[in-house]
């Protein structure tokens, strides 16, 4: 590979790829699948050089092909989108991501999770970072399982609240 | 769209705590696409099989100003051509007697598309076989994006398949090689320490050998250099400070990720040569089992008589007293040799603040001891003098961890065997803990838990003996530890905490005394070969140790 396009190709890679591997993970695809969608993307865009206006319209274009590279592999394994609309959630992604793959966003609300207290960073713990079910951490927190449907409605919420006051 | 929104939010938050992170595939995809390059070069270049070039200089295609029809044309005259010479010379075989025969050259036509089909063989992967298509031929594709949110995919028009780029010449794909490797012994699993896994450096692979061809390129993609741990991050400290306490890269161009995407070995988050780690008062402990207290920034190496790590930002503490390799702590080209003692060392604008702790510690080619501190430049080493009370309330020291020097779950039993007592189950319940757990324990008005180290144990300054334990029926306690060399045991005797409560002992090891004339603690340097916790109490009082550990407190003489 020559240096010039190595070096054009790693910088597209390493700007973007945490990006499309989110928006990967996002509308379906598991995380061995997101890694290895993630490579085609790249790797056909790569074959196929495009004129790079800005990294929101790049961020934009890797979205699509890798989302075309989604479908081609659901169809190939005859499996069901597990997000129903998938232009809404491509446009509610491309919010979240900005021009930045969502790593604002993400440097945000891990400041707000170290912030948390109490249960709430209890129930972060036990639902989100050792994957329990709801009612599996709800005999954990001794907690009925309505009760913790309830609080991590709350936590998500006061989550929501707080990056967006530190995106502000 | 509340549950799309929902969706992103719940993934959101599982990076965030770092169950599940985007991982660095860069070195992945630029070693695919080197190969995809590699691959292409030995494809036919027409045909049905032609594979499109994959690199162009310019995003401009070549082929699209010449008209298909020219080729059309010229394809039919080079056919007649080809028919022509392949007749005229099956006429000459067929009258030549020493012309192979039919099967031979049927045989011989076998083995050349064999031979030339291989090396696209070497790539095909089963992912590639489930999908209906080829991507790189079929697959629509977006076109160049316009600078708006979100371009709409065009299809890219079919290119022909007789029209092909000539193959250009390029440069050899750099394959990977793994690095040698390092020449620095690898620390070996403290004596004292039998529960605590040696670090595992990765095979040695023979000079010469070569990588097998795996069946999906997509996983082939850089054989991983060859990594030395380093350091470890121990559970209770990654577990104490949840998220976001340590942060970790792989390289100074790689971004920071938490710790906790990272895999755990027997609890522990092992670092390796060339990470690069920052916290704000973390702790951790080198392979060698020294103790490090980190505020700031550093990067781990080996080095030719132990390890090196380099103190990027901010402040470290380290406790290498009686490990089994040096410390050398680096930055911007000074050196610090932290041998058989502990120090302070912070680096401000190209100098190390140097501060003896315990012991002594070396640099611009002089030693410090304990008590002193000194400052290096690259002008040399300032002059050496006395620390003064307010070095003492380093936060790093005020905060000091107690460094482990081995300790006993029994799970599984001790490997050096029990000398009393017996392992049992209990639950995280019956333990007041997280997790279900095994105890040693033992039942009777002389019960006893003892057991065997896993070699014998070398007493170190500031050591101290703790024991989780909980007893039932029991009048008074005795905790002692045997030495070979005396033929004694040095002990003290304990009152019994709550009466079926878990408690925690902890003990001086210079607190205990030889059981025979009540006098003399153990020294430093003393070789201890096993533990025991003893009760005299009623005829059904029991005893359960939880763990045992033996831990060292940097003694400052203040």
């Amino acid at each position: 590979m020559a240096t010039d396009h190595r070096q054009e190709l790693e910088e597209l890679v390493r700007a973007h790829q945490r990006g499309v591997w989110r928006y990967l993970r996002y509308i379906g695809a598991g995380n061995a699948e997101a890694d290895d969608l993630t490579q085609e993307t790249f790797l056909t865009v790569w074959k196929q050089p495009f004129e790079q206006y800005d990294q929101k319209a790049t961020a934009a274009y890797l979205r699509q092909v890798a989302k075309n590279k989604f479908l081609m592999l659901l169809r190939a394994q005859k499996r069901r989108p597990e997000v129903n609309d998938l232009d809404a959630a491509t446009q509610l992604f491309s919010e979240f991501a900005r021009d930045d793959g969502g790593d604002a966003h993400m440097l945000a609300l891990t400041g707000c999770i170290e912030a948390l207290q109490g249960k709430a960073k209890q129930v972060v713990r036990i639902y989100y970072y050792e994957g329990h079910s709801r009612a599996s951490a709800a005999t954990e927190m001794q907690m009925t399982e309505e009760g913790i449907k309830t609080l991590l409605r709350r936590v998500k919420d006061a989550l929501r609240e707080c990056v967006e006051r530190k995106l502000k | 769209m509340n549950d799309e929104r929902d969706r992103l939010e719940d993934l959101n938050i599982e990076e965030a705590v770092g169950r599940s992170t985007p991982p660095d595939l860069a070195e992945r995809i630029l070693a695919a696409a080197g190969k995809r390059e590699l691959d292409d070069a030995v494809t036919p270049i027409s045909g049905r099989h032609a594979v499109p070039r994959t690199h162009r200089p310019t995003g401009r295609r070549m082929t699209s100003p010449i008209a298909r029809k020219n080729w059309q044309g010229a394809g039919v005259v080079t056919a007649f051509a080809l028919l022509f010479v392949v007749g005229l010379i099956a006429f000459i075989l067929l009258n030549d007697p020493s012309a192979p025969t039919e099967q031979d050259t049927a045989e011989t036509q076998e083995k050349t598309d064999q031979d030339r089909n291989q090396p696209r063989q070497r790539f095909e992967t089963p992912t590639k076989k489930r999908e209906p298509s080829s991507p790189d031929s079929n697959e629509e594709q977006p076109t160049q994006p316009a600078p708006t949110d979100e371009p709409e995919p065009e299809s890219e028009p079919d290119k022909p398949e007789d029209v092909v780029d000539q193959p250009e010449p390029r440069a050899p794909v750099e394959e990977p090689q793994p690095e040698p490797r390092d020449t620095v012994k690898e620390p070996e699993p403290e004596p004292e320490q039998p529960k605590e896994e040696p670090v595992k450096p990765e095979p040695e692979q023979p000079k010469g050998a070569v990588e097998q061809p795996k069946d999906d390129d997509k996983t082939e993609v850089k054989p991983e250099p060859k990594k030395v741990a380093v350091a470890y991050i121990p559970e209770d400290a990654w577990r104490k400070y949840e998220f976001g306490r340590y942060s970790v890269r792989r390289s100074a161009s790689d971004e920071w990720n938490s710790i906790h995407g990272l895999e755990k070995e027997m609890g522990r988050i092992w670092l390796y040569e060339g990470w690069q780690l920052k916290t704000g008062t973390g702790e951790l402990y080198f392979s060698n089992g020294a103790l490090l207290q980190l505020d700031g920034e550093v990067e781990f190496h080996t080095h030719t008589r132990g390890l090196r790590i380099e103190l990027i930002d901010d402040d470290l503490y380290v406790d290498n007293v009686a490990s089994s390799s040096t410390v050398f702590v680096t930055h911007e080209g000074l050196e610090v040799e932290v041998g058989n003692g502990a120090a302070v060392i912070e680096s401000s604008s190209g100098k190390l603040g140097i501060f003896c702790v315990d012991g002594q510690v070396s640099a611009g080619g002089k030693l410090i001891a304990a008590g002193h501190k000194a400052s290096l430049s690259n002008r040399g080493l300032s002059s050496i003098n006395e620390v003064t009370r307010r070095d003492w309330s380093h936060p790093l020291l005020t905060g000091a961890r107690l460094r482990q020097l081995g300790i006993e779950d029994f799970d599984p039993a001790p490997l050096g065997g029990m000398i009393s007592g017996k392992i049992e189950t209990r639950t995280a319940e019956q333990l007041g803990l997280d997790d279900d757990g095994h105890v040693a324990v033992d039942n009777g008005g002389s019960a006893s838990v003892a057991f065997r180290f896993d070699g014998d144990h070398e007493t170190l300054r500031g050591e101290k003996v703790r024991v989780r334990y909980r007893v039932k029926g029991a009048k008074k306690l005795i905790l002692q530890m045997f030495c070979p060399a005396r033929n004694d045991n040095f002990g003290t005797d304990i009152v019994p905490g709550k009466e079926g409560e878990w408690n925690v002992l902890e003990i001086a090891l210079s607190d205990l005394r030889n059981r025979e004339t009540h006098k003399d603690a153990p020294p430093p340097g003393t070789v201890l070969s096993s533990f025991a916790l003893a009760l005299t109490g009623q005829d059904d009082a029991q005893i359960e140790v939880d763990w045992v550990e033996l831990v060292r407190e940097a003694e400052f003489e203040k």
